[in-house]
């Protein structure tokens, strides 16, 4: 047991060696077999958090030179724009991809990711802060705390800072859905 | 029988006597992070379940084969590709979940209680023997999961598995889903299975006075 | 447990059930473990439950203020307050077998600053569910009296502010509830106005400055039940300083702190601050007064006490100028709490034989 040749160097590299070899040929094998399925299911969640957001849409195809931004189709004209956007939250970063009409107006958004406060901050994806979205141009997208301002956002309850930050996001979204919309694509 | 008298307690121990997270206190880390629903807690408990057995078995398996002075890289790497290959799997058929884990998935690498397990028990012992304590670490890990996040959810979200459970007049207890209320939480539950073992220990040692006596009175 | 056990755990729960009683049940407690708190006052033979109760009474004018000024949900709040807490406590140790002090008149405090520190309209439940998380979580599961780290009621608080967020940052609109009040604030209080509107907005609300501080002195103000009356909190403060239950470091220090940052620190820049109105605006005054001067959660010295009290007002300053939140008296303190057995460390008592103000 105890023979010095046991332990030596090239024994002990040749054992790790063989255990990641192993290691490796397991892993690639499982890869092998389920990177198509990941891709396809992440497919699968796109497309469907898309219909979320314009529902009519029969198909979304890429839009070339915008990274990320698609073109929501209904008999092959379209109806209207998915843009991803990005702004700053209270917690750090707010991830959205926000529906925009032809005309810059729009439609809905969905928050992919946020580290907002719960119960306050996380509140903006619920439809009482979201579907006062719907139907608003870049212009109107601006924040308010007056209660009886009805034309612009109404701020969350606690969460002036996520509500600003969402806004901005759409906002931002929404211009540049106007302006894919005047270059005629 | 007999075989199952002895081989019952290497799986039984893990539950209560010796929880890894109520008292060995180990990977504590996602018992806090992961436990804001029942689902997200279940699938943290099942995959460690499955990572902590499935690397029990081939540490015992391959343990008369492993030179000692590497036996930690080894472990390490064989605990790396079975989580690697359960982070694909879930990756690929349930990426709501795989989402959110997130980084703890990848985590489960350095859970201390895995490595613990291949180095204290299964390279020492026999396959069955590691299957059984591999499988018993992780139905108590998966049982602590459980009732932290049942909690958790019931009291900070007012939902159970995401049904609505509390009625609709529930304002739902924020803290409980922060990792304040988790500190809190577990503290308590630690200290409740601490009193419950205790408890039990003092009963078998009842039991056990009473039968000396009885024998004593037996033999008189 | 035995059972004889028990039995003395009843008794003792019902002669402590008198609280402010002569001296003779009171002295029986004192030769139980409980009262090595590191409390500076047992020298005089003073006992813990008069000392609390003297304390519950500098709190009454206030309190009964808040009724007058919020109406009938403040007595509610404050009731479910006390009652929560004290049984609470009383379960807790008749659970756990110890001695019950839930009477002694600390767990009534607790209750009472802790109703009286959030808003009037807050769903007594969670008035209630506060003060057991004070008085379980914060107080007992640390050893009780004596051996918390943290002023229970501050728990209780912050677990309520990051339970119900929305709740408790709710203010009553105070002109359908009290007769007396004429024009006052709407829904918001006057740190929440100043942090979302700025300085000049505040005061238009109240119609000029010397209206506002007027109405901060009377406590004609929305806010949390028991902060709103700056001098009835000083009275009470001043009361328990003449009789030395707390040390008028702490208070001052504290107050003066902010008196000073949020002059330094102005809206106009330098020196233009407006420290009158932050000294009296929010929760300050029941803080540096009450809830500072605990004796369990802060250093034992006079140096460690202003050290306490100063930290205090600069993290309640920067809070208040620079943070989320529009007050920062419960989280200031908290954090002081936290930092207390390391000035204790730093600071340490002199053990020179002096009985008077030894543990000073």
């Amino acid at each position: 047991m105890a023979n010095a040749n046991e332990h030596s160097i090239v024994k002990i590299a040749s054992n790790l060696a063989m255990a990641c070899f192993i290691s490796g040929l397991v892993i690639g094998a499982v890869y092998y077999v389920t990177a198509p399925v990941a891709a396809q299911k992440a497919e699968e969640m796109k497309q469907e958090s898309m219909r979320s957001l314009v529902a009519e849409a029969d198909s979304f195809a890429d839009i070339p030179g915008e990274e990320g931004c698609f073109a929501a189709q209904k008999d092959g004209r379209t109806v209207a724009y998915i843009i991803p956007s990005e702004s700053k939250g209270y917690g750090g970063k707010i991830k959205l991809l926000v529906a925009v009409d032809t005309e810059g107006k729009v439609l809905d958004f969905n928050i992919l990711e946020h580290n907002e406060t719960p119960g306050l901050g996380d509140n903006a994806q619920k439809p009482d802060f979201r579907k006062q979205f719907a139907g608003k141009g870049p212009e109107l997208l601006e924040v308010t705390k007056d209660p009886n301002n009805k034309e612009n956002i109404q701020a969350m309850t606690g969460a002036t800072i996520s509500s600003r930050a969402v806004a901005k996001g759409v906002k931002e979204a929404a211009e540049k859905a106007a302006a894919l919309a005047k270059g005629g694509r | 029988m007999d075989k199952l008298k002895e081989l019952w307690p290497i799986y039984s121990k893990g539950l209560l006597a010796e929880n890894p997270i109520f008292i060995l206190a180990l990977s504590l880390c996602p018992a806090l992070a992961v436990t804001t629903t029942v689902v997200n807690g279940l699938t943290m408990g099942l995959t460690v379940t499955f990572v902590i057995t499935s690397n029990n078995v081939v540490v015992s398996l391959v343990r008369h084969l492993v030179n000692p002075k590497v036996r930690v890289p080894v472990y390490i790497t064989s605990i790396a590709t079975i989580v690697t290959v359960a982070q694909l799997v879930l990756q690929a058929y349930f990426p709501v979940l795989y989402k959110a884990m997130g980084i703890y998935l990848a985590l489960v690498v350095v859970f201390a209680i895995i490595l613990a397990r291949a180095e204290v028990f299964a390279s020492k012992n026999g396959v069955v023997r590691s299957f059984l304590d591999g499988f018993g670490m992780g139905c108590g890990f998966t049982l602590a999961m459980l009732i932290i996040s049942a909690i958790r959810e019931l009291l900070g979200s007012g939902t159970l598995l995401g049904y609505q459970v509390m009625g609709a007049g529930y304002e739902p207890m924020l803290m409980m889903i922060l990792p304040p209320g988790a500190f809190i939480l577990i503290g308590y539950l630690v200290a409740a299975t601490k009193t419950w073992n205790a408890r039990q220990e003092r009963l078998a040692a009842q039991e056990q006075r009473r039968r000396e006596a009885q024998g004593k009175g037996a033999e008189g | 447990m035995s059972e004889a056990e028990v039995k003395t755990n009843v008794a003792a729960g019902q002669t402590a059930k008198v609280p402010a009683a002569p001296p003779k049940p009171a002295e029986a407690k004192e030769e139980v473990k409980f009262t090595i708190s590191s409390s500076p006052h047992i020298r005089d033979g003073e006992t813990i439950p008069h000392i609390m109760w003297q304390v519950n009474l500098a709190l009454l004018p206030a309190a009964l203020f808040a009724i007058y000024w919020f109406g009938f949900p403040a007595l509610i709040n404050m009731l479910v307050g006390i009652i929560a807490a004290v049984a609470a406590e009383y379960v807790w140790q008749r659970a756990m077998g110890q001695t019950i002090t839930a009477f002694d008149g600390s767990a009534c405090i607790t209750g009472l600053l802790l109703a009286m520190s959030m808003s009037p309209v807050l769903p007594p439940y969670m008035v209630a569910i506060g003060s057991i998380l004070a008085i379980v979580v914060a107080k007992q599961s640390m050893g009780g009296l004596g051996f918390n780290i943290f002023n229970p009621a501050h728990i209780g608080r912050a677990a309520l502010m990051v339970s119900w967020p929305v709740a408790m940052t709710t203010w009553t609109k105070m002109q359908d509830m009290s007769a007396g009040a004429v024009d006052a604030v709407t829904s918001a209080t006057p740190l929440n106005i100043l942090k979302l509107q700025g300085y000049d907005a505040l005061v238009a609300t109240f119609g000029g400055q010397g209206e506002m501080y007027k109405s901060l002195l009377l406590g004609t103000r929305n806010g949390s039940l028991g902060e709103t009356s700056t001098i009835l909190l000083m009275l009470g403060g001043a009361y328990l300083i003449y009789k030395g239950y707390i040390n008028w470091v702490v208070p001052l220090g504290m107050i003066a702190t902010v008196g000073v940052l949020t002059w330094l620190f102005g809206p106009g820049g330098f020196g233009t601050g407006d420290p009158l109105f932050h000294v009296m605006a929010g929760g300050l005054m029941l803080g540096a007064f009450f809830m500072a001067t605990d004796m369990v959660t802060i250093p034992m010295t006079i140096t460690g006490q202003m050290i306490f009290a100063v930290g205090a007002g600069a993290l309640t300053v920067l809070i208040r100028l620079a943070g989320g939140y529009p007050e920062g008296v419960c989280y200031s303190l908290l954090l002081m709490n936290a930092v207390t057995p390391l000035i204790d460390r730093y600071v340490k008592p002199r053990i020179f034989g002096a009985p008077k103000g030894g543990a000073n």
